[in-house]
């Protein structure tokens, strides 16, 4: 019997179009993520290639998500359900089949076909892969079980779990609605569970409570190196086989669920409903009465109130429909649930979060979209077909309505749906924020992004919808399209050319909020945006009432035919004002960004870099004046957001011969127009006047030459202009570094530099393959390169130069540069700062104004040299200025008493708008983000971001500003590590080993995560090519583990001597070459190897305590036996890793329970090995817990956890 | 006021002829229009309640022109489809005042009156707190018949009404319509003829979207009257009288068939004349054009 169940279900199911057609998009979507360059899905990117077994885990992924689980609903959901739709159950319930087999057979006969829909993708994935006009050099060659182990890992658990959900609940509720409830509510669980995924701790219940695998996925290869990358698959052991157990038993106990609850005999939901409902009448009146009732003659109106009250009247019904209804109930609960579920962590940096404010709160809100996009494809479906559904179509199309009229109340009912969730937003947030403690509601914020972006959004996309579900007439199949423009519309649309915001169907944001400067200037692109696509989606309005179906033919040829009928005036004139607001808005911001300012596509832009490289690569090493001193002039205007500058650079040959040509490069920025650019002489025997010799006006590079040439030694005042003018709005909403308050930028943003500029370059290789470019390109020049070596961190532009620059701005701003103020005045409405620095610095200083209050301090340090500290923060930014505070006096008096005296008389911190997350070390300055320290909510178990990147910043005072090293490859670690590093020992003073431990933790998560991540080759430390996972995460982990070694003292006394032998040279900057040997000369001989290990090589562990054990001696003291398993590794740039032989001191520890309950170090001591397997024996005084080895994470370890391990007794 | 149908035609994509040449003139009162599943009285009966446009053909309502003044013609029509469903979750009173807002009657009491004067009619007064979801077909059915009156429309159209009604309902809702046609043109679709026989003043056959008869029904069986001829006969022998004989019903009698046969003269032994009625005329003019064809090449 089962088996005949089965078989009719299969074959029912083989004959019926929708299986063939999910099999088809399946197949399609999958060849198309690997065969189609414009699709990425779950891409390789740098040395990952297209077909890695990674990647293709993650596209197997993908698409069993998405479209995979709604076709499993579509499929699994039904089975049983069928039937009762069908009416044919009491048919098929009162033949003798037993529940078992009637259950069993559909389910297997479903999920038979669900299987064979799967395996379209499998297939799919590779034809794609084999296709000729694939990049070769992207591909792994092709290997069966890349393919079939992430289908049977991931894919057949993941659907027969899904399977047994949907069809569990589809026959236990009788109801698709309650499936589709499920769907849901899985989604809710995964997004949940990757929320949990981003702290740390939480990993590993991230990754169980994922039915999807994702999670899994993630925590199995997050710290897989390249190669494992391209050859290893995940296999169904460990967190896989635990998690992908735990949903198929789930899944079990659905079905057992299913077997025992579900029954025959019982009605189906809905005649069970009616029956409970069956209204009986009281006894009928007789014909007379009825008779002598008089229906009273009412008087019919048809002006513009009587539609307006229709439309009310419409809108108020169909609120009421969609309000009322359980999905929409259950939707919006599960909605809230998941903020309240994200509202758990704020924007977290390393496990700290921020305070909730409201623009916080607000990008929590915007997880809802997510339910928005359901509910406006769901219901906005639901409402075009309401009256069809229910069969009541023919009455409404009969009324005397103009044809607008039903199309508006639906619409009108939509937005007051919005409009009550919007509310409803609102609420949850403010109560997210009361339940945090933090009472600055800021209302006005809230409206001005929900009742602008999120409502416009709403509105655009309803229209569209409703456009669709008219003109496509078949509910279901535009349910699907919507869903599928909303998944790729975003990413085709720019791959084909259609890039310019006019394209992008509902383009046009507020972007970031910063409290310094509200929504800034995107607010007046964004409003531009919003009007045309309105106009956009009033135009498909039109259209949609036009063609709406009224009455009983269907066929869009009929309605086409109608439409003329319909098109009256008030339509047409309806038409055309929209279709104008859409021209007129749309030829406006055209004018805007391709008129008034240059728009150029991403592919002319990397045309013009391929040309620019191919043109002016010549000129690369080019001997050029440098700068020696700067003298500027800055003008800055918030309000229009304009600033001007002009001044004048000396340049002086450093060189040793003559210079005839000055190659200048101006900024790509074209808000900036040049307005002059003269040279002058300087003396009677230098070089005199030049002139404009070749233009490369594409790349904005001029060379001008020279009268006379300069010779060696000759200077020459270089007197330039520039204006900054903001004249409409720009694509892609423009620079956020000029704007209302916050202005913040460098030197190089804007101001004129010398000769090529190897930044320019394309960097990617794919981008130069395509454009005739030679496809290897250092990313860094060598360390060796001599040239290199006479290039300071900052550019070849100057070594130290003489700074001084007036500054102006609004009255109620303030305007910072580095050096210290001259003079302060105020005439007009301007207020002017004079800023000179007494000695030379680097050629790299920051121009910023904002409206701040400023916190003062003067304060002496412990070598008695007397500072002012100030810090310049946005009004009631108060929160951690004292940590800051404090991080600046620990800072100097730690690198003052260790390395050197500072440099300058003052240090100022001021806050820039958090549209950059950093903070940056100029000479006695600091800008530093809003995002990153101000709002930070510091509890005691958390990391003090604040202090820790004030500690960072003032570092690179010394490492930078006092010693400055060579622009080669290796150069980050002299100053990116070394101030972490420093950073690091001014925290180690204040904080527990614990909280160190934790931000270490932190920092290796990044390093491995990174290094998994690379894009070309990772570098041993000493050859850090500009990658940020290297030099300041792994620096951290090293530099810590070195001071462990080798003391602390040790590594700040190899830094002292380095210092003092660099410091202020200008002739040669100083490599990692000329460091390292400090540090091995303070290191002994037993050690150095560690100086190879950790800056010469990439060297890994896998360390891990085997099982401990320990008796008790006498006298309360305990012997430990702690065999362990270490492995050390070298790997090469992809992660190929080869282990070489131990010869490693490491530490060994044992943990007792302490007093306050947690697990504390009673024995830690460096041991050597010199095998794989050792055994240590060490005698402790307090009862084990725990024990192992390197216990505290010093060495780069990709399984941390199993170096302890639980101390056993023996009997 | 009258309606004009005027060579009114209409084939489906799929190739259905559902209406084929049709002319009516129909004059306030309550019209019948009488067909088997199928003929097209539907597609006549939505094509006049604006809801459908034929191919070709025109259709008149006192001056206004049903096909193109669409509006004007819905103000004064009340429709009460075939087949209708409800708001569920909405009650009678709630949705009828809906309606009557979608009516154009704006003024809120008024409009509080008639929705009240409407239940009572329809005997609906007493579940007008009630969602529709609970309500019996023939309360649906009544509430139906509660909407297509909000306006006190000129013309009524009422597509198969009684279907699926108990006797009882069927005859209170005979009742409401014959009051209706006192003032408006009410035009009643069934395929059941007692409907008509006990309704309508006027009526036309319709089979195959062709009219076959138009005219008076007690006429109609005059015209008839005398010619129709009933015999008992046994069920093996009802094909050998279908050819022998122009057999226009047959009808189970406790079980063995009872026809009736069109006849000027008594056609054969054992047949007894009967009185005619509606029902005979209806079948001997869907008979007459199924065999028609054949007969007029013969």
């Amino acid at each position: 019997m089962l088996f005949r169940i089965f078989s009719f279900e299969l074959s029912y199911r083989l004959k019926r179009p929708a299986t063939w057609v999910y099999f088809g998009l399946m197949m399609l979507i999958a060849f198309a993520a690997v065969a189609w360059e414009n699709l990425t899905v779950g891409g390789g990117t740098g040395q990952v290639k297209d077909n890695a077994p990674v990647v293709i885990a993650q596209i197997l992924l993908i698409l069993t998500a998405v479209p995979g689980f709604l076709i499993v609903s579509a499929i699994m959901g039904v089975p049983i359900l069928r039937d009762y739709e069908h009416q044919t159950s009491d048919m098929i319930f009162t033949t003798p089949i037993r529940k078992r087999d009637y259950l069993l057979g559909r389910f297997l006969g479903s999920f038979t076909i669900v299987l064979m829909i799967f395996t379209g993708a499998l297939l799919g994935i590779m034809i794609g892969v084999n296709m000729p006009w694939l990049d070769a050099d992207r591909l792994v060659p092709f290997e069966f079980n890349h393919y079939f182990a992430p289908f049977w890992v991931f894919v057949i658990p993941n659907i027969f779990f899904a399977s047994m959900l949907f069809f569990a609940g589809g026959a236990l509720s009788r109801s698709l609605l309650f499936v589709f409830v499920q769907g849901i509510a899985m989604l809710v669980l995964y997004i949940i569970s990757l929320q949990l995924f981003s702290n740390l701790d939480n990993r590993t219940l991230a990754a169980m409570l994922d039915p999807t695998g994702f999670n899994v996925v993630n925590i199995t290869s997050q710290y897989w190196g390249i190669t494992e990358q391209n050859t290893q698959v995940y296999s169904m052991t460990g967190l896989i086989l635990q998690n992908r157990l735990l949903w198929i038993m789930l899944g079990f106990v659905g079905i057992g669920l299913t077997l025992w609850r579900f029954s025959f005999s019982k009605p189906g939901g809905k005649a069970r409903k009616r029956k409970k409902k069956q209204i009986t009448l009281g006894k009928a009146m007789s014909q007379g009465d009825i008779s002598a009732i008089a229906i009273p003659a009412s008087r019919i109106t048809d002006g513009w109130q009587t539609q307006l009250s229709r439309i009310l009247h419409l809108s108020r019904l169909y609120f009421r429909e969609i309000v009322l209804s359980i999905p929409f109930i259950a939707i919006t609960l599960m909605g809230v649930v998941l903020l309240i579920a994200n509202a758990s962590n704020f924007n977290s940096i390393y496990g700290t979060d921020t305070y909730p404010t409201t623009y916080q709160i607000l990008e929590v809100l915007e997880t809802f979209n997510l339910f928005f996009i359901i509910i406006i494809v769901f219901y906005g479906g639901e409402l075009i077909w309401k009256e069809r559904d229910l069969r009541i179509n023919q009455i409404f199309d009969a009324m005397p309505l103009p044809d607008f009229v039903m199309m508006s109340g639906k619409f009108l009912g939509m937005v007051a749906v919005y409009l009550l969730l919007l509310v409803a937003l609102i609420v949850t947030g403010v109560l997210i924020q009361t339940f945090k403690g933090y009472y600055q509601y800021e209302i006005g914020i809230y409206f001005s992004k929900l009742f602008t972006e999120t409502f416009s959004f709403l509105i655009v996309y309803t229209l569209f919808v409703f456009f669709l579900q008219v003109i496509i007439n078949q509910k279901l199949l535009t349910h699907a399209i919507v869903i599928l423009f909303f998944l790729f519309a975003d990413i085709i649309l720019p791959q084909i050319g259609l890039e310019h915001s006019l394209w992008q169907f509902g383009s046009g944001g507020l972007g970031t909020y910063s409290d310094m400067n509200s929504f800034g200037h995107a607010v007046a692109p964004f409003s531009w945006h919003k009007f045309y696509w309105l106009g956009f989606a009033l135009v498909l309005f039109a259209i949609g009432v036009l063609l709406s179906v009224r009455g009983t033919d269907g066929l869009l040829k009929t309605r086409l035919k109608l439409a003329k009928l319909r098109f009256v005036r008030p339509i047409a004139i309806f038409s055309i004002l929209a279709f104008m607001m859409f021209g007129f808005t749309g030829c406006y911001i055209y004018y805007n960004t391709n008129i008034l300012n240059e728009y150029a596509s991403s592919d002319e832009i990397k045309e013009t870099r391929a040309n620019y490289e191919k043109q002016l690569k010549q000129y690369q090493d080019l001997p050029q004046p440098k700068i020696v001193e700067t003298k500027l002039i800055v003008d800055i205007f918030p309000k229009s957001r304009d600033f001007v500058a002009e001044g004048y650079y000396i340049l002086k040959n450093k060189s040793d011969g003559p210079i005839s040509d000055i190659h200048i490069q101006l900024t790509s920025e074209r808000d900036l127009k040049q307005e002059s650019l003269t040279f002058e002489q300087m003396d009677s025997l230098g070089a005199g006047k030049a002139m404009l010799f070749e233009s490369f006006e594409d790349f904005r590079y001029y060379i001008y030459k020279l009268d006379h040439p300069m010779q060696p030694g000759d200077s020459l005042k270089m007197n330039f202009k520039a204006n900054y003018k903001t004249i409409g709005f720009v694509e892609g909403g423009g620079s956020t570094q000029v704007v209302y308050n916050g202005t913040f930028f460098n030197n190089t943003s804007y101001f004129p530099t010398l000769g090529y500029d190897r930044g320019g370059e394309l960097s990617e290789e794919k981008d130069r393959k395509k454009h005739g470019l030679p496809v290897e390109r250092e990313r860094m020049r060598s360390r060796n390169d001599p040239l290199g070596q006479k290039i300071p961190l900052v550019g070849d532009d100057a070594d130290k130069i003489r700074f001084e620059v007036v500054m102006s701005t609004d009255t109620s701003q303030i305007a910072i540069a580095p050096g210290y103020l001259q003079r302060e005045w105020t005439e007009g409405d301007r207020h002017y700062y004079h800023y000179k620095m007494d000695k030379t610095m680097f050629n790299f200083y920051s121009i910023v104004s904002a409206r701040y209050e400023v916190v003062k301090e003067t304060w002496s340090t412990p070598q008695g040299q007397e500072l002012t500290l100030e810090i310049y923060h946005h009004p009631g930014h108060t929160y951690n200025l004292d940590r800051m505070m404090e991080g600046m006096k620990h800072s100097i008096s730690y690198y003052e008493q260790h390395f050197s005296p500072y440099q300058f008389r003052q240090m100022r911190i001021m806050e820039f708008p958090r549209y950059s997350s950093f903070a940056q070390s100029f000479a006695n300055t600091v800008p530093f983000s809003e995002g990153i320290g101000f709002i930070l909510s510091i509890g005691a178990d958390d990391i003090d971001m604040a202090y820790y990147v004030t500690a960072h910043e003032m570092a690179h005072q010394w490492w930078g500003h006092q010693v400055t090293e060579a622009n080669v490859q290796g150069n980050a670690m002299l100053s990116e590590t070394m101030s972490q590093y420093s950073a690091l020992m001014v925290m180690k003073q204040k904080n527990s080993p614990e909280m160190m431990q934790k931000f270490l933790r932190h920092e290796l998560d990044r390093y491995l995560r990174g290094r998994a991540g690379e894009t070309k080759k990772e570098q041993p430390l000493a050859l850090v090519e500009r990658q940020s996972y290297i030099h300041y995460r792994k620096g951290s982990i090293v530099m810590y583990a070195l001071q462990d070694y080798i003391s602390e003292d040790s590594v700040n006394a190899a830094l002292r001597r380095y210092l003092q032998t660099w410091a202020g040279r200008e002739d040669r900057y100083p490599t990692t070459a000329d460091l390292l040997p400090y540090f091995r000369e303070v290191t002994p001989d037993s050690l150095q190897y560690l100086i190879t290990d950790m800056f010469e090589t990439i060297t890994l562990f896998e360390n891990r305590a085997l099982e401990p054990t320990y008796e008790v001696l006498a006298n309360s003291q305990y012997r430990v036996t702690i065999p362990v398993k270490a492995e050390k590794f070298r790997a090469d740039s992809l992660g190929n890793q080869t282990e070489i032989p131990l010869q490693d001191w490491m530490d060994v520890g044992v943990f007792a329970k302490g007093n306050d309950g947690k697990d504390s170090l009673i024995y830690l001591q460096k041991h050597k090995l010199t095998q794989s397997e050792t055994t240590f024996e060490v005698v402790v005084g307090a009862e084990p817990v725990k024990a192992g080895i390197d216990p505290l994470h010093k060495l780069i370890d990709r399984n941390p956890k199993d170096n302890v391990a639980k101390v056993g007794v023996v009997q | 006021m009258k309606l004009q149908i005027s060579n009114l035609s209409k084939t489906y994509p799929n190739g259905t002829r559902a209406l084929d040449h049709v002319n009516l003139e129909i004059q306030t009162g309550m019209f019948g229009l009488l067909g088997p599943n199928g003929a097209g009285k539907s597609t006549l009966m939505r094509t006049l309640a604006t809801l459908q446009m034929p191919d070709t053909g025109s259709i008149q309502l006192g001056g206004l022109n049903v096909l193109t003044q669409k509006k004007e013609v819905r103000q004064i029509l009340g429709y009460l489809p075939q087949e209708f469903g409800v708001y569920p979750k909405v009650s009678a009173e709630r949705l009828l005042d809906h309606l009557a807002v979608l009516k154009g009657i704006t003024d809120k009491s008024s409009r509080k009156k008639l929705v009240q004067a409407l239940l009572e009619k329809t005997n609906l007064y007493d579940v007008r707190k009630k969602n529709l979801g609970g309500f019996s077909g023939g309360m649906k059915q009544r509430f139906g018949i509660a909407q297509a009156l909000l306006t006190r429309p000129k013309l009524i159209i009422v597509d198969e009404p009684t279907a699926g009604l108990d006797p009882a309902e069927r005859n209170r809702f005979h009742n409401l319509l014959s009051e209706l046609g006192e003032e408006a043109v009410v035009i009643l679709s069934t395929h059941i003829v007692d409907d008509v026989k006990e309704l309508c003043t006027s009526m036309a056959i319709i089979n195959h979207g062709k009219i076959l008869m138009h005219g008076n029904p007690l006429e109609a069986i005059a015209e008839v009257e005398g010619k129709v001829w009933k015999k008992r006969i046994h069920k093996t022998e009802l094909a050998d009288y279908e050819k022998a004989y122009q057999v226009i019903s047959n009808m189970l009698i406790a079980g063995q068939p009872e026809i009736h046969v069109l006849s000027d003269s008594m056609p054969g032994e054992g047949f007894s004349p009967t009185e005619a009625d509606l029902e005979d005329v209806y079948f001997s003019y869907i008979h007459a054009a199924s065999t028609a064809e054949p007969a007029v090449s013969a």
